[in-house]
Parts: C-alpha cells; sequence; structure tokens
C-alpha cells in the first residue's frame, strides 16, 4: 500500500462567474521513502496537489488517503491532527512568525499538544542543531538570511517527527549556493527516511530526488515512475528537451545511489 | 510553548501597537470611572450637606388651635393649649428604625409676647442646630453665646428699633442683642429667637414645644417611611414633609446622573468601536500569521485561544490603568466639583472598571477573532503560498 493515494481527484475553484480547472482528474501512488519533485509551468495546478496531497484543502471530486485513511472524511479537527501528525510544510516565502523568535518558531506546532516544555525544548534543539542553528535560536527571523529562515521553517516542519515533508518551492526566494545547501539537507532528510514532495522550477534539483512528475494544465503530462512522457510534444523546444534528458540523466543517478545504499 | 505564550509574545514584541490599544480603552475606562465617581460624590456630598437646605420634615402637635403661618404652612404656633409635643417626644424621634438618617432635630417654642407695647413672636431655638438649618442667615453684631442672647429677625428689631448690644425685656426677663439678622424674605424676619431652655424659663407651659424640625439626611431614603416611623413613635403630632426642599435638588441630582450615564455610555461605545476597527485591521494583517497556525495543525479553537487571550491581556491592562487614570482624574477635578472627598472609587469600582474593560475588549474582539479562525486554512493558504 502506497504511503499517498490520490484517486480521480478535480480541483475546481469558483470566484464569481469564472472558474478553473486547477486539477482535472488526477491519480498518483507516492510511496514511503520516494522524493518526488513536482514540475509545470506557474499555473499548472502544483500547488493546488500539494496542499491537496497533504491535508490542507480538499479536493472537489475524488479521493486522498494518507497512510490508508480517508483524508477528506474525517471530521475538522480529526484532519488538523492527521496534518500535524503526518505532515510537515515548507513554503516559499519561509513563513515563519515575526514575533516568534528561531526556538519559539521550530515549537509552533507543538503549543497546542501539551507536550512539556522539557521535551519540546529539546526536540528543537536537536532539530536546530540539525539544520545548523542551535547558535542563533534566540533570534527573531528579522535577523536571519533567508537561507537561514528556510532552514528554520524545514526545522519548524520536522518537530512533529511526520512521515510526509512538503516543500513549495523551497528555494524559489534563495540564491543558488544557498539553494544548493537547502538541497543537501532535504537528500539527508530523504535519505533518514522522509517521504518528499517538493515543487521547484529548477531542473537542476531533480537531480536530488527519486522520482519526477510533471503538470500542465491541472493534469500529469510527465511522471518517470511510469514512464509518462507526453512532454516530448512537437512543440517542445529545445530547452525542455535539454532539461528533460538531464533530468533522466540525473534520476538514474540518484536510483544507482538508492540502491548502493 | 504553549498556546498563551504565543499571544504574549506578540503583545510584547509589538509593543507600540500594544500599548496604543491599551491606552485608548484604558482612556475610556477611566473617564466611565471619573465621571461615575464624581457622580456618586456628589450625591454623596449633598446627602452629608442635605441639612443646609433647611429641614425637610416638620412635627407639630395635633391642634385645630388659632394656627400661624410658618413658611407656607400652617402650624399650631400660638396655642396655649393642651401641651403634646416636649423634648422627651424630640428624643424619640432618634430612636426610629432609620435614625442613621436623621441629621438634626430642632425643637422650637414659639409664644406671643408683649415687648416696648409691641406684640411680636419670640421663637426659642436650640442656636446650634438653626445655623446649621440655615447656612443663608447673616447677621450684624455677633452669634448668640450666652443664655440670655437673642437674635432679632429685621422686621421686629426695625419695629422695636433694637441694634447689637441694646437690652430687651421679655416677659420680666432680662435680654441682651448679640445679633440682628439681615432679611431673609421669610417668617424669620418677624421673629425675635431666643434660646430654648430660656425660653422654656421665660414662659408658662414652656416644656410645650409648638414644633419640631428634622433633617432627614439621605438624598435617595424614602421620606415617607421616616415620617411614617417618626408617626408611629410620636401618635399626637402630625409629622409633614416638606417635598419640594428636597425635590428640586433630588431632581438636579438625577439630571447629574443621567447625563453622566449618557456621556460614560458614548465613550465606551466610542472605545469598542475603535478596538473593533483595530482588532479587524490587525486581523486581516495577521491572515498569515493565522494561516501558519493552522498550517502547522493548530485548530480553530487553538487560534481562537490565541487570539482572545491577547484581547484578554490587553483589556485586563486597560482596566487597571483606567482604573488609575479615572482615580486620579477624577482627584484633579475635585477642586473644580468643589468636592470635599471622593466616593465610589472601592473595590467594587475596580471590578466595574475591570468588568467593563473585559466585556468591551473580549465582545469587540471576538468577532474579527472568530472570522479569522473560522477560515479555511486554504484561504488562509493563499497568503501563504
Ligand atoms: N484559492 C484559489 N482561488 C482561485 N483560484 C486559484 C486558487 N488557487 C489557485 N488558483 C488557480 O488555480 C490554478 C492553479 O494554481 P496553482 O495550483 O497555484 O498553480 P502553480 O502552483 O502550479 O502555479 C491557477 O490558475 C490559479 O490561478
Ligand atoms: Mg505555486
Amino acid at each position: 500500500m502506497s504511503l499517498i493515494e490520490i484517486k480521480n481527484v478535480s480541483k475546481e475553484y469558483i470566484i464569481g462567474q469564472t472558474s478553473t480547472h486547477a486539477l482535472r482528474d488526477l491519480s498518483l501512488q507516492i510511496d514511503e521513502g520516494e522524493f518526488v519533485t513536482v514540475m509545470g509551468p506557474s499555473g499548472s495546478g502544483k500547488s493546488t496537489f500539494l496542499t491537496i496531497a497533504g491535508g490542507l484543502s480538499a479536493p472537489t471530486s475524488g479521493r486522498v488517503a494518507i497512510d490508508e485513511i480517508d483524508v477528506y472524511s474525517l471530521r475538522r479537527d480529526r484532519l488538523s491532527d492527521l496534518r500535524r501528525e503526518y505532515v510537515g510544510f515548507v513554503f516559499q516565502s519561509f513563513n515563519l512568525v515575526p514575533y516568534l523568535n528561531v526556538l519559539e518558531n521550530v515549537l509552533l506546532p507543538l503549543a497546542p499538544t501539551g507536550l512539556p516544555a522539557k521535551q519540546q525544548a529539546s526536540v528543537a534543539e536537536d532539530l536546530l542543531t540539525e539544520v545548523g542553528l542551535y547558535d542563533k535560536a534566540k533570534h527573531l527571523p528579522g535577523e536571519l538570511s533567508g537561507g537561514e529562515q528556510q532552514r528554520v521553517a524545514i526545522a519548524r516542519a520536522l518537530v512533529n517527527d511526520p512521515l510526509i515533508l512538503l516543500a513549495d518551492e523551497p528555494t524559489g526566494n534563495l540564491d543558488t549556493a544557498t539553494s544548493e545547501s537547502i538541497m543537501q539537507l532535504f537528500r539527508l532528510l530523504n535519505e533518514r527516511g522522509k517521504t518528499i514532495l517538493m515543487v521547484t522550477h529548477n531542473p537542476r534539483y531533480r537531480s536530488y530526488s527519486t522520482r519526477t512528475i510533471d503538470f500542465r494544465d491541472g493534469t500529469l503530462v510527465g511522471d518517470d515512475a511510469k514512464n509518462v512522457q507526453q512532454i516530448t510534444q512537437k512543440d517542445t523546444d529545445d530547452l525542455a528537451r535539454a532539461q528533460f534528458e538531464q533530468f533522466h540523466r540525473h534520476s538514474v543517478q540518484s536510483a544507482e545511489e538508492i540502491k548502493r545504499r | 510553548m504553549k498556546l498563551y505564550q504565543i499571544g504574549l509574545k506578540n503583545l510584547r514584541r509589538r509593543k507600540l501597537r500594544t500599548s496604543l490599544i491599551i491606552f485608548g480603552l484604558a482612556l475610556a475606562v477611566s473617564i466611565q470611572v471619573a465621571i461615575s465617581g464624581i457622580s456618586k460624590s456628589l450625591e454623596s456630598d449633598f446627602s452629608r450637606k442635605l441639612d443646609e437646605y433647611g429641614a425637610n420634615i416638620l412635627i407639630l402637635p395635633k391642634t385645630n388651635d388659632l394656627s400661624l403661618d410658618y413658611g407656607g404652612l400652617p402650624i399650631a404656633g400660638v396655642s396655649f393649649g393642651s401641651a403634646k409635643l416636649s423634648m422627651s417626644d424630640a428624643a424619640k424621634i432618634r430612636t426610629i428604625k432609620n435614625s442613621e438618617n436623621i441629621a438634626t432635630v430642632a425643637p422650637q417654642i414659639f409664644r406671643a409676647a408683649e415687648v416696648d407695647a409691641h406684640r411680636v413672636i419670640v421663637s426659642g431655638v436650640d442656636f446650634n442646630s438653626e445655623f446649621r438649618q440655615k447656612p443663608w442667615w447673616r447677621f450684624s453684631g455677633s452669634r448668640p453665646e450666652e443664655p440670655d442672647d437673642i437674635l432679632a429677625g429685621s422686621a421686629a428689631a426695625q419695629a422695636l428699633n433694637l441694634k447689637p448690644g441694646d437690652d430687651l425685656e421679655i416677659a420680666k426677663h432680662h435680654f441682651r442683642v448679640a445679633g440682628i439678622l439681615t432679611e431673609t424674605g421669610s417668617q424669620d424676619d418677624k421673629l425675635i429667637f431666643i434660646s430654648l431652655p430660656a425660653a422654656q424659663k421665660v414662659f408658662d407651659k414652656g416644656e410645650a414645644l409648638s414644633i419640631i424640625e428634622v433633617s432627614a439626611l439621605c438624598y435617595n431614603c424614602p421620606i415617607d417611611s421616616i415620617v411614617a416611623q417618626i408617626g408611629e413613635k410620636l401618635p399626637n403630632a402630625q409629622v409633614t414633609a416638606l417635598r419640594q426642599t428636597i425635590e428640586t435638588k433630588m431632581d438636579v441630582m438625577h439630571r447629574i446622573r443621567h447625563f453622566s450615564i449618557i456621556l460614560s455610555a458614548a465613550v465606551v461605545l466610542f472605545a469598542a468601536l475603535m478596538i473593533f476597527v483595530n482588532m479587524m485591521s490587525s486581523i486581516s494583517e495577521r491572515e498569515k500569521e493565522i494561516g501558519i497556525f493552522r498550517a502547522v495543525g493548530f485548530k480553530r479553537k487553538h487560534v481562537l485561544a490565541v487570539l482572545i487571550f491577547e484581547s484578554l491581556i490587553v483589556s485586563l491592562s486597560a482596566g487597571v490603568v483606567g482604573y488609575l487614570l479615572g482615580l486620579s482624574g477624577a482627584y484633579l477635578a475635585r477642586p473644580l466639583m468643589s468636592l470635599h472627598g471622593l466616593q465610589g472609587f472601592g473595590i467594587g469600582t475596580i471590578l466595574t472598571a475591570l468588568a467593563l474593560a473585559i466585556f468591551v475588549g473580549v465582545s469587540a474582539a471576538i468577532y474579527p477573532a472568530y472570522k479569522a479562525a473560522k477560515s479555511e486554512p486554504t484561504v488562509a493558504l493563499r497568503a501563504l503560498l
């Protein structure tokens, strides 16, 4: 059984008279331990896919199961619990709470849990050490660089030790060097067993993942796990072809890496 | 970290915004506290000084004899019939149930007397009570101190051609004119006042009182029930309340009270609106933060708890600050209102101030907080992606 099962999911946003089909009849399975890169042009439904897969917003139709739990049949409060236990989110704009310091931001998901302060602190300190920010625990987000803020956000996403980490363009606001270090952190986490779904525009980062899926207009047009390769349409430009070849090479590489382990 | 700590940290790290809201709400609370305190103090001042407005209860012997007009009221002043009011009756007045509301009891004797071939009315009074009940009395000469000192009404003095220091004979007893009253426009102008013990010595059957004037002190207590209580103690007396003296004054007090209630209601409403608007705008600013809370697994009630806790802290601080501000304001305003003491600043007012602040602060915060917390994470999410 897959960790995440998405079956015939559609999502339609209706604003006034106009409706947007953000996802159309999407079916997809993601196994535990996969690191999935989600690609596609802007507006193709990547973010929508991520929020639906992570229990943050209900699809218009279709079914999402996480760990065999039918996510959107849960009562509202149970859904919050599931989100907290299974899913950690990392955003492009970090989304730290500006008036909480680094340590407090990391602890935020634990605030409603009633976990004793000592335990909370030890979990957070371990995570901050892991993302290399132990020294800056008392700093406010505004005093950190973008890369540091994203590390705090990643530590926060991990504080509940969720099975799944969802990241929506986590390096979108970061320079190349910083992005590389964040990607290395993701790879490390994946190697330790986290299932990761990451939206990115940068084809280079496919090399860190084990699988790439590709969206156009709300449908899946590429999935290297299934060899869905509709991306090679007549009008595909050279750049896209080059990117695709690169992506193919990298994914083979990482598959080999996995075998080595 | 606990939920409440999130609210606290927000307030602590946004000091300017927090202090502005607290100050705004505190200002409203302080105005309410000051107005209600001043109006309570005015009332109590008024109660305390009620006897200065003259007597408000007259006690006469029950009689059908010839009457004397006193302050527009018919009294059986010159009756020499069977004495029905005595000093012991006057003492009984202090034994009624509402005795703590009795300020002064002024027994008086009126007797007609022949002085220098003029017929005048002599009134035996207790000068201390009389001066207390009639603070408007002005006189030339000095205040009567000795047992044979008299105070002459202006008309009587003119008729008898009296000036301070003159000697005078009343019913074969020797008296000295201590002071002459300036014109009062009342019955007092025609009277000659002597001390009550002197009157009782000079006149036959002097122990018989003509009238007892009583000042009852409380401005809100039922004057009718005090009248009834005195009537029970003195079955031979006719007890009458002088309503007008007190009712016009009470009317003024009621107007002040109504005015202060309306004024503070307006101020409080204004403060509520201000906080409401502030909360609304700050909550739309905080949409992103609420989205983060929801995304990391906060339930609606958790978000609500954070927001309500914040407004509770703000309200409580505003209540305390507002109470202190109001107290100082009322204290400073004291000379303007010619108030002697301040009333209504006890524990009750503190609790009222806190309750008011919490009611205004939290109820103004509840709707926006509810609105913010109830948004689907999807909506909040748009701000995050
Ligand atoms: N909350 C929303 N309300 C209305 N339309 C939305 C909303 N979120 C996304 N959309 C629309 O759905 C489509 C897919 O959006 P999105 O999933 O954000 O794409 P991507 O992340 O690939 O850029 C876009 O056309 C977008 O405008
Ligand atoms: Mg997006």
